[in-house]
């Protein structure tokens, strides 16, 4: 052999071994193939999650039920319901010292595994109760001292333990009524001898106050009209009489138009396990936002509606409007973050999974009349809904994973 | 007077009927010889490769389509009288909304050539099989979308330079799928004035198009036309027809004298088997020195260094080649064989023997190979191998008809993942050139396809170490590469050099 061809030999193999990167590693397996699991993430199921406060902060310790799941909501209100298929669903709210609600869920048929919708819901600490006799009572709603009621003298017949608390509906039990005032009034079932009148009082001057003040009650989870809340100039309130206790709820009629349904991707979570051949597991998370929001400034949008309104009246009547918004949303206007953990992912060998995380708003308008100036007008307001996040989940197939017969050329 | 009259009937019957074959053919919207939309039965000249695209509008497109679309071709006059073509159709796949392909393959067959009196006839079929649906007369077998069988007729008529060329035919109803179906029938028309100009008229059994074509730089076909007066489609193609040409002493490469050579091989690897990308590319270039060592012993060494591709895996990696120690040897009676250990293509790694004999005359080649390997792979940037246990081989026979320059090869194989198949081949020597059609039927599956060489310049012969291009630049296609093919691994086979495979065999003792 010539010596040169030699070295050039020694050098070849040289070159190729250092080029070649990394170590030599010896098995008794062939080509390796990518190991193939099924993700939990695509078996299904759907999340309700959201929060409870009281209003302003979160509520620790709620217990929060539907058919089949129960959870109690964590640190800061937050909670997370795992249902296992679409449809409507009643989430119950209860805490100890607090009036216990339900509101309404829903998840579309044709939703995505892993859907989740969203759902605030507030809860108010029940007023203690003071004892009411046969000469009756002018008795002041504590926390809120909106609504009054008038128990007239003989209206009982021997005394009772009666509490009346301003409280925050469920969410989604009714779509054509907002509230001024919402009362659970106790005893149930209270009758009285004497209508007892209720006063709501109107929260502006006497320019301006809401038409079609209706009063309601709630029977069985539904709320029935029981007739009109006139207005009272005299006393800038609405007037109402009740000859039972129950839930009671007063405040104009609306419509409410539901605008179309927006998604955006908001977040995307990537596993990617391209050229691995062991399959991978992530847990994967996703931020949502729940609640509801007025479309821009609420007293900007009145202002323009009533020219001439006074800067004061339009401040009182854009927090009765928040307000009475409340029975419809089940909260106060308020757009909260949360977590929600998915659980934990799976992926196989020589895949990425991509997940975009799908937030579902909807803009909707609601419109009521009012009285402006002894003019009715109508009147609207725009509000946001945020109703959820949805997980959709894409795979990029590496080399190993082809998808049709296809063809090749090298 | 009535002999002059004849006379001058006769010579205008002759000059009619002088046959422009080579200027009339048109393009057509399939990517084979024929006019707009309908074929003819005019062929290329022998060994024409054609490639070019088409525009599609939806209108002519079948119903699956809603949308604009195009193909891509390749297209070869494999004989004089067999015209193959390899077509790709744009579509959407539904479920990720990427384009993706439709892949058809057309045949032409012309058992009359034009004469004086007579027209030539063609018998041709389009999309004919599908993937696991061999039977053509089958109605299922899905996406045969292109399907059809026709008889055509051309005839064609001159005067003073003018070519008028006149084609009927009808497609035969042999799947009532088939979205083709009546006579068709079409005229063209080049003017002597301006012959790379053809007019085009046609009715293609549904609708009547109008168009024209034009030859560009004596390689290149435009067309464009009017589908039924209510879409414009169009193409281009690239037209080459081989000539017997005789290299310069320097372009040619000598028998190996034993120099140490730096060959720089470039790689091309595009794979259909996705759904959300219409190829899996693949660009290496994989430089291989190649040293003699002593009578009869290479040694090989070459590494790949990717340049671009979009998968992930080891083809992102800087990885070894071909990586071979070999040995060649004589037999008794004539034959030869050589031995090589190492690593060889297909991330295989092991030992192989081949085997072969070849009759005096050159006319039949015989040839045994085996070999034992193991995986030799580079995913996630670790060289791994397995033990050596997989035992593969091969029984193959070969006849060259030297008129015509067609090999035949059939043989018998154990792949190395333990199936077992017959391959037949069939390769067209077009100078240095070779084109190849081959079918396989291994582990019960049928697989088919192309395959090419073409060779590539040689230069710098004087140097003691020489850098240059392989012999040949070597494609293989195979209409199978996906699902039952991929996840069973069926026909999956190595060479143990880098410039072996297709159509170029280990053939000659020459080391």
């Amino acid at each position: 052999m010539k010596k040169s061809s030699l070295w050039s030999a020694v050098l070849a193999m040289g070159l190729a071994a250092t080029l070649s990167v990394g170590f030599v590693g010896c098995s008794d397996d062939d080509e390796p193939t990518p190991e193939i699991v099924e993700n939990p993430l695509e078996k299904g199921g759907y999340y309700i999650a959201g929060f409870v406060t009281d209003g302003t902060n979160g509520l620790e310790g709620v217990t929060v039920k539907t058919n089949g799941a129960e959870t109690t909501s964590g640190a800061g209100g937050a909670f997370l319901l795992a249902v296992k298929a679409t449809g409507a669903y009643k989430v119950e709210f209860s805490k100890e010292g607090f009036v216990t609600v339900t509101s309404a869920a829903e998840i579309a048929s044709g939703a995505k595994a892993n859907a989740v919708v969203a759902l605030n819901q507030d809860l108010t600490k029940a007023n203690p109760s003071v004892t009411v006799g046969s000469d009756g009572m002018e008795l002041v709603e504590a926390s809120k001292e909106i609504s009054t009621l008038s128990i007239p003298a003989d209206a009982l017949k021997e005394n009772a333990e009666i509490s009346i608390t301003e409280y925050t509906p469920g969410a989604g039990l009714s779509a054509n009524q907002l509230s001024l005032s919402t009362l659970q009034c106790t005893p149930d079932g209270q009758v009285f001898e004497k209508p007892v009148v209720v006063s709501v009082k109107n929260g502006t001057s006497s320019d301006i106050y809401f038409a079609d003040v209706k009063h309601w009650t709630e029977k069985n989870g539904t709320w029935v009209e029981e007739g009109d809340a006139s207005y009272d100039a005299a006393k800038n309130a609405y007037v109402a009489e009740m000859n039972h206790f129950s839930n009671h709820a007063f405040g104009p009629l609306c419509e409410v138009r539901l605008g179309q349904v927006r998604e955006n991707t908001v977040s995307t979570a990537v596993i990617d396990n391209l050229g691995k051949m062991n399959a991978v597991e992530q847990e994967i998370t996703m931020t949502q936002r729940s609640g509801w929001e007025v479309s821009g400034s609420l007293e900007a949008q009145l202002s323009n509606a009533f020219s001439g309104l006074s800067s004061s009246d339009v401040r009182a009547l854009a927090a009765s409007l928040e307000r009475s918004l409340v029975k419809i949303q089940g909260t106060a206007s308020a757009v909260r973050e949360s977590t929600v953990s998915l659980g934990k992912a799976q992926v196989s060998g020589d895949m990425k999974m991509t997940v975009d995380f799908v937030e579902t708003t909807r803009t909707s308008t609601i419109s009521f009349g009012v009285f402006y100036r002894l003019q009715y007008v109508k009147a609207s307001v725009e509000i946001v809904n945020y109703l959820g996040c949805t997980p959709r989940i894409s795979y990029e197939y590496g080399a190993s994973h082809p998808g049709h017969s296809g063809g090749s050329i090298h | 007077m009535e002999k002059r009259i004849k006379k001058t009937l006769l010579a205008i019957a002759v000059s009619l009927s002088i046959v422009h074959c080579q200027l009339s053919i048109a393009q057509r919207s399939l990517g084979v010889s024929g006019l707009l939309n309908i074929p003819s039965a005019d062929m290329q000249e022998d060994g024409t490769f054609m490639a070019g695209g088409n525009y599609l509008p939806q209108e002519m497109l079948p119903r699956e389509w809603g949308y604009n679309s195009g193909n891509y071709f390749v297209n070869l006059t494999f004989l004089p009288f067999m015209e193959v073509a390899y077509r790709c159709t744009l579509l959407k796949v539904e479920s990720t909304g990427t384009w993706n392909q439709d892949r058809s393959v057309s045949l032409r067959l012309r058992p009359l050539k034009e004469g004086k009196w007579w027209p030539s006839v063609v018998v041709g079929s389009n999309d004919l099989l599908t993937t696991r649906e061999l039977n053509p007369f089958q109605d299922s077998g899905g996406n045969r979308y292109f399907s059809s069988v026709y008889a055509v007729g051309t005839k064609h008529f001159g005067f003073y330079g003018h070519d008028i060329g006149v084609t009927v035919g009808g497609h035969v109803p042999f799947r009532s799928k088939s979205e083709h179906r009546g006579v068709f029938g079409g005229v063209s028309y080049r003017s002597a004035f301006l012959e790379p100009l053809a007019l085009l008229a046609e009715y293609d059994s549904k609708v009547v198009n109008v168009g024209l074509s034009a030859r560009l730089f004596s390689h290149f076909s435009l067309y464009a036309y009017c589908y039924d007066f209510k879409a414009v489609a169009g193409g281009i193609r690239y037209e080459l027809t081989p000539r017997s040409r005789v290299f310069r002493p320097e372009e040619v490469r000598l028998p190996w004298d034993g120099r140490v050579e730096l060959v720089l091989y470039p790689q091309i690897r595009l794979t259909n088997s996705w759904l959300d990308k219409i190829y899996g590319a693949e660009i290496n270039i994989a430089p291989a020195v190649e040293a003699r060592l002593w009578k009869g012993a290479a040694f090989v060494g070459q590494v790949i260094l990717p340049v671009w591709n979009n998968l992930v895996g080891q083809m992102d990696y800087v990885r070894a080649g071909v990586l071979t120690l070999s040995q060649e040897f004589g037999l008794p009676g004539g034959a030869f064989g050589r031995v090589s250990v190492g690593n060889f293509t297909n991330n295989r790694m092991g030992a192989d023997l081949k085997l072969r004999y070849a009759t005096p005359d050159g006319r039949w080649l015989f040839g045994v190979e085996g070999g034992v390997t193991g995986s030799s792979t580079f995913y996630e940037g670790k060289w791994q191998v397995s033990t050596w246990k997989r035992v593969s081989g091969a029984v193959e026979a070969r006849f060259r008809e030297k008129r015509l320059g067609l090999d035949f090869r059939v043989g018998l194989h154990r792949y190395i993942y333990g199936d077992q198949g017959v391959r037949v081949d069939c390769i067209r020597h077009f100078g240095r050139t070779m084109a190849g059609l081959y079918a396989l039927c291994t582990g019960g599956e049928v697989n088919g396809g192309f395959h090419f060489a073409v060779p590539l310049p040689q230069w710098g012969r004087s140097s003691k170490m020489r850098v240059r291009l392989p012999d040949y630049y070597q494609m293989e296609y195979s209409g199978q590469s996906g699902l039952e093919y991929f996840y069973r691994r069926l026909g999956q086979g190595y060479e143990s050099r880098p410039d072996e495979g297709g159509g170029v065999e280990y053939e000659n003792y020459d080391l």
